[in-house]
């Protein structure tokens, strides 16, 4: 199935619910404020839900900064998978 | 007193109240046994000082002014690496971020050792104002005065490096906290690749700059602002490639550096800040623990103290009258109940 820009933002949405420490998701072009712990966890359930393989490599403003641009940088690895 | 209030680990310093730690009916923890189980994988993280020996031939630049850039607070670890460095020939600018809160006898033991041993000294600060705020945030966020205070040494230091082409900014971070605060949670993570582990860790490093949160914005965090030079520097934590014991860090310390003294009003935990002491009680009140319980357990492990020193250090009784003062000053109250400053 392929997935849209929307449907991958919602579950990325899911994701932040369980690791952020306020327990809540960002807005599509809002910062997550995720310390590295929280964030190699968000990595790690980034990875099994999208069955994907994120190289540190990629880690970079660009892919991260938001929801809106994580979103994206999946998309763009399930593209290439 | 932590033995008086909870059942401690057999092995190193861990109590229930930590999260996730358990005792087995041995009485050791599931940390230890984890360790146990795992030893050779995650020892295999640390390296030789021949190893550091053959980083710092690679990373050498005559054009450079220093060779590394130390970040030096002054305390016992980074003294002991100091004193290491400079019997390697390293070309050493000692860098110290005053937070405001270091006490006026450790300034006077950076100059001595900077002076016994011929090496730079270049001290910087950020006005009294904004570690405050700093502070106020990072007791807030984290239940400890560390975290912020961290992000602004390791800013203006990595700022330092890339503005003098200084290819080296290391730390005197021990075992303990390096394995806790880097690289535990990869190989938690399955991450047991060391090369992957270090290409992990320069990805959360340069992300914890990029980041524009409130402290960066307190700070005015520009470490990553030209991604191309923040590349070219190596973070170095020596201890990395040194395996040591604290009584051998007192002992280089005692012969080289006599007049070396721990100041007053630092704490058990510290040997240079008069804020340590605000952190640890916080933490303790909110979160039902010490905050230098996980990293120090695992200096335990790897050999570096006892369990009986760090026991020692863990109970060392804290000056409330000070620490209130300190509160009241950043305007903080908190509360135990719902474990939120």
């Amino acid at each position: 199935m392929t997935l849209d820009l929307a449907t991958v933002s919602d579950r990325i949405a899911g994701i932040y619910l369980q690791v952020a420490p306020d327990g809540e998701a960002p807005a599509e072009d809002g910062r997550g404020q995720l310390d590295s712990m929280a964030f190699l966890e968000f990595i790690t359930l980034l990875e099994k839900e999208f069955q994907i393989a994120v190289d540190a490599e990629d880690v970079t403003e660009a892919n991260f900064a938001t929801r809106a641009s994580t979103a994206a940088y999946v998309l763009q690895k399930l593209a290439n998978h | 007193m932590i033995r008086e209030t909870a059942t401690v680990c057999e092995r190193c310093v861990l109590t229930t109240s930590v999260p996730g730690v358990s005792l087995d009916e041995e009485g050791v923890c599931n940390v230890c046994r984890e360790y146990e189980a795992n030893r050779s994988t995650y020892d295999a993280y640390f390296k030789t000082e021949d190893d550091l020996a053959a980083l710092f031939r690679r990373t050498h630049s005559p054009e450079a002014p220093y060779d590394v850039l130390l970040m030096y607070s002054g305390g016992k670890d980074s003294t002991y690496v100091l004193n290491r460095l400079v019997d390697m020939g390293q070309r050493i600018l000692a860098v110290t971020f005053d937070n405001d809160y270091v006490p006026k006898g450790c300034f006077d033991n950076i100059r001595g050792v900077c002076e016994d041993a011929g090496v730079d000294s270049l001290i910087l600060s950020l006005n009294r104002a904004t570690m405050d705020r700093v502070f106020a945030r990072s007791l807030e966020q984290d239940s400890q005065v560390c975290t912020g205070c961290f992000r602004a040494l390791t800013a203006r230091g990595t700022e330092v490096a890339i503005e003098k082409g200084i290819p080296i900014v290391m730390t005197g971070l021990s075992r303990g906290q390096i394995f806790d605060t880097k690289v535990h949670q990869l190989l938690a993570a399955g991450k047991t690749d060391i090369d992957e582990i270090d290409r992990w860790l320069r990805a959360f490093r340069r992300r914890y700059h990029e980041q524009k949160d409130e402290i960066a914005e307190l700070i005015n965090d520009r470490a990553a602002a030209d991604l191309a030079a923040f590349e070219r520097v190596h973070f170095i934590d020596f201890f990395r490639y040194c395996k040591v014991t604290k009584e051998d860090i007192v002992a280089l310390i005692k012969e080289r550096n006599p007049a070396w003294r721990k100041p007053e009003n630092v704490g058990g935990c510290s040997s240079n800040c008069m804020i340590n002491d605000v952190g640890i009680k916080v933490h303790q009140e909110t979160k039902g623990y010490h905050n230098y319980a996980v990293p120090a357990a695992w200096d335990v492990r790897f050999g570096h103290e006892t369990r009986e020193e760090v026991l020692e250090e863990l109970e060392t009784d804290l000056d409330e009258r000070r620490i209130h003062g300190i509160l009241t000053q950043l305007k903080i109250n908190y509360h135990v109940k719902d474990g939120a400053v």
